[in-house]
């Protein structure tokens, strides 16, 4: 691929074009001049001792090449850093010369992601333009940027082009990018008929990255026993650990193994603990359950925040039984529920 | 001679390992090898550059994947998992770089993928510093072009 540069208007700086320029070992004094010498492509500097290499690497023949990881090929490197966000990805780049080349194209990715979160979402004074939005991601999963890949993937599977997506997701879940992972393997999980176990397998390798939406897909299956034996233990462990990640439906699942033993030791603490988290990051299930423990504790003002919460939501029957508790509280009291509801907002989630 | 249904592979240096097919033809080279010249399936496949304690690094895993691939129910993915991390976590950092390079040429695609997995873990969440002590790399870089990069991309998200 045609090397582009544009990660800033100074890339036109002698400087960077310069691929033979790591050869030289007096680069501070000389750089100046460097420039005019031609460049040539190799893969990296010929050394004149070769002492270093022969020691770690006698027998081998590739000890005419430059040996470690400093010269690793550009392709291994591009694969390595495919999901890197931007700020290991600038770690990457500062690391020598030979890294911050070969990672250019993924800078250009990082930029066209930008560019394409604009449009679909119309910040920085940019109208909503889905079109463009999807351009600028393909442009940017053309550079191997799985992000953008995963982006791209997200807009045709959202205009009904299942297939593109699909395949968008495929690759970046084949560069180790977790939600393209999950998201290829959701695709498998919604499709007819589905991969059951296609589905698991890709999700044991974003769930294992630790990517919390995985953990409960995973965990879902190993409860329900799809494309995988059922074993309520494992389905536990990992609603537990998406839970840790911060993913409510999971704090919730994992406040119901803790409170009925399934999967997990009966405990009634620590599945009242998860129930309040699931209720914080604003789970209308978990503020209604969370809302009636309250209420059986005696906490009728704390009840009433959570009841109207969940009651706000969507839960129909958490209504009921806060007006009820209304109504037997005192009008102060009332007032003071109904103010620290109003104050309330759920804290973010990742789901 | 291998018998059939095995192939033999032989290091840079000689050494020839015997192996079933469906562990050679993990590596698409091989498997391309043997696809379009038969007689590799009777002989003996040199594999340039690749000497003996990495290629039989390499056939320990391919060995361990290929059983897996046949029969799913024996070998579960948690089995598969902690295989694979104490495999690499076994390796000194000139066995991660050959190996890498090895099982580029030889495209073996999983080990491949493993192994870019091990070092993009070993690189992200850290400093700059800390990545080239670990790969034991030279800074090459003027502090003119360290600030010219910290330049070019302020922002994050």
């Amino acid at each position: 691929m045609k090397k582009q540069k544009t990660r800033s208007p100074k890339s036109d700086h002698p400087y960077f074009n310069d691929v033979s320029s790591s050869i030289r070992k007096d680069s501070r004094h000389s750089h100046r001049h460097r420039h005019r010498q031609p460049s040539f492509k190799s893969e990296g500097p010929t050394r004149n001792s070769t002492s270093r290499l022969s020691k770690t690497h006698l027998s081998n023949n590739l000890k005419r090449q430059p040996y470690g990881f400093a010269w690793l090929p550009n392709d291994l490197l591009l694969t390595i850093a495919a999901s890197f966000l931007p700020r290991n990805l600038r770690s990457a780049s500062l690391v020598c010369r030979a890294w911050r080349d070969a990672l250019d194209p993924l800078w250009d990715g990082v930029k066209f992601l930008k560019r394409g979160k604009r449009f679909k979402h119309g910040r920085c004074g940019v109208k909503p333009d889905l079109n463009k939005a999807l351009d600028s991601f393909l442009q940017g999963a053309a550079r191997g940027y799985t992000l953008a890949m995963v982006d791209a993937g997200l807009i045709y599977w959202e205009m009904g082009n299942r297939e593109k997506g699909i395949a968008l997701y495929r690759k970046a879940a084949e560069l180790g990018d977790p939600k393209g992972q999950c998201n290829l393997a959701i695709s498998f999980l919604q499709a007819d008929p589905p991969s059951y176990k296609e589905a698991v397998k890709w999700l044991y390798r974003a769930s294992f990255a630790g990517y919390a939406r995985a953990q409960y897909q995973l965990a879902l299956c190993l409860h329900q026993g799809r494309g995988v034996d059922q074993n309520l233990t494992e389905a536990a462990r990992w609603y537990r650990r998406a839970a840790e990640g911060g993913y409510a439906r999971a704090m919730y699942n994992t406040s119901l193994c803790y409170s009925f033993g399934k999967g997990l030791v009966q405990n009634d603490t620590f599945a009242n603990r998860w129930m309040m988290r699931a209720a914080a990051v604003g789970h209308s299930k978990a503020q209604l359950e969370h809302g009636l423990g309250l209420y059986s504790e005696g906490d009728e003002i704390n009840a009433v925040v959570y009841l109207e919460l969940a009651t706000l939501a969507g839960e129909t029957s958490a209504a009921h039984v806060k007006n009820s508790i209304l109504q037997g509280m005192s009008r102060t009291s009332r007032a003071r529920a109904m103010r620290l509801a109003d104050e309330r907002r759920p804290l973010p989630s990742n789901r | 001679m291998a018998s059939k249904g095995n192939l033999t592979l032989k290091s840079c240096n000689g050494k020839e390992f015997i192996v079933e097919e469906k562990v050679a033809v993990m590596s698409t080279t091989i498997k391309n090898m043997v696809d379009v010249d038969d007689s590799f399936a009777q002989g003996v496949i040199p594999i340039i550059g690749v000497d003996g304690k990495i290629l039989a690094k390499l056939i320990e895993y391919c060995k361990e994947h290929a059983e897996a691939d046949e029969d799913e129910e024996v070998k579960s993915e948690e089995y598969l998992k902690k295989f694979d991390e104490k495999f690499v976590d076994e390796l000194n950092l000139n066995d991660l770089y050959d190996l890498l390079k090895a099982s580029n040429y030889l495209e073996i695609t999983k080990l491949l993928n493993l192994l870019c997995q091990k070092v993009a873990s070993m690189i992200k969440g850290k400093k700059p510093e800390e990545i080239r002590r670990i790969f034991n790399i030279k800074n090459d870089f003027t502090p003119e072009e360290e600030e010219e990069i910290n330049r070019q991309n302020p922002w994050a998200f």
